[in-house]
């Protein structure tokens, strides 16, 4: 009779892999490297995205690429928040010390909110509707983690 | 019994362009459906799309593909592996009164998957890239 070992190991593996953000997304990032904001509006409804599309959802109709791009400021509003007791990137289910606060912010002068940690500010603080800024990494490399996140104003 | 009726079809060609991902096949296949049948974005009530996580190499395949798919603020839903499932999902929905056009979708990674087989599906093959059928 043949004996069959199996060997069972536990733990985490780390799986790296590459994501093609495509041309609209490709133009943000480039700007978000040098810690500017931009959009693009639809040109039939005039809908500003942040992060830019390509196709307008509401009237199905193609946002050009080589037109109809916006520069936006740093500054928005709190649309929505939550607050989680655990870490949110790397190894989720780690508790953190302090909750993080994880807030929708809309861009002045867009119409759609961007997710990301609202820094130095407690949960009592936090206000629907309250004005936030950008608070970018000193060292930018053109993706999503070049916005460390908002601050109050 | 209500009648219910293809009224408009589409289908975009195989591409291997990497400036041309799937949701822009997406958007050119049920735009072409809509453009087919003469009928516009709004008329659109419910979007039933036939992707497969497993041969697309991805989990929750069906992800961002409501706006270009044309779900907007429209009722929209998902079947997995079989196109002529949602054929009859949307057929389903029509009959049931609740909505008026249903729009149909299928797409795939041809390169993953065997387009050439016809066991899978002649009516809306997920194999065809991109299918669109519309109903009323």
């Amino acid at each position: 009779m043949n004996e069959k070992v199996i060997v069972a190991n536990k733990g985490l593996i780390r799986a790296d892999f590459n994501f093609w953000v495509g041309r609209y997304l490709d133009k943000f990032y480039d700007n978000l490297e040098n810690k500017k904001i931009v959009g693009n509006t639809c040109p039939k409804c005039g809908d500003v995205f942040v992060p830019p599309r390509k196709i307008c959802g509401k009237c199905n109709e193609v946002i050009p690429l080589e037109e109809n791009w916006v520069d936006l400021p740093e500054t928005g509003t709190l649309i929505n928040y939550t607050i989680t007791p655990y870490k949110i990137n790397d190894r989720a289910f780690r508790k953190v010390k302090k909750p993080q606060i994880i807030g929708m912010i809309q861009i002045d002068g867009s119409n759609t909110a961007l997710i990301y940690r609202l820094l130095n500010l407690e949960p009592d603080d936090i206000n629907l509707g309250m004005k936030l800024k950008v608070e970018w990494e000193e060292n930018t490399k053109g993706d999503p983690s070049d916005i460390k996140g908002f601050v109050k104003i | 019994m209500e009648k219910v009726g293809i009224v408009g079809y589409n289908q975009v060609k195989l591409y291997s362009d990497a400036n041309y991902g799937r949701y822009e096949m997406i958007f050119e296949a049920v735009r072409g459906a809509l453009d087919s049948a003469g009928l516009k974005k709004k008329d659109i009530t419910t979007v039933v799309s036939a992707t497969n996580d497993y041969y697309d190499g991805r989990t929750i395949s069906n992800a961002l593909t409501v706006e270009p798919g044309g779900g907007y603020l429209a009722d929209e839903s998902k079947v997995e592996m079989d196109g002529a499932h949602a054929v009859l999902y949307g057929l389903m929905r029509i009959l049931s009164g609740n909505h008026k056009l249903a729009v149909v979708w299928g797409g795939s990674m041809a390169s993953s998957f065997p387009y050439h087989n016809p066991v899978v599906l002649k009516i809306c093959s997920t194999s065809l890239e991109t299918f669109f059928c519309l109903f009323r």
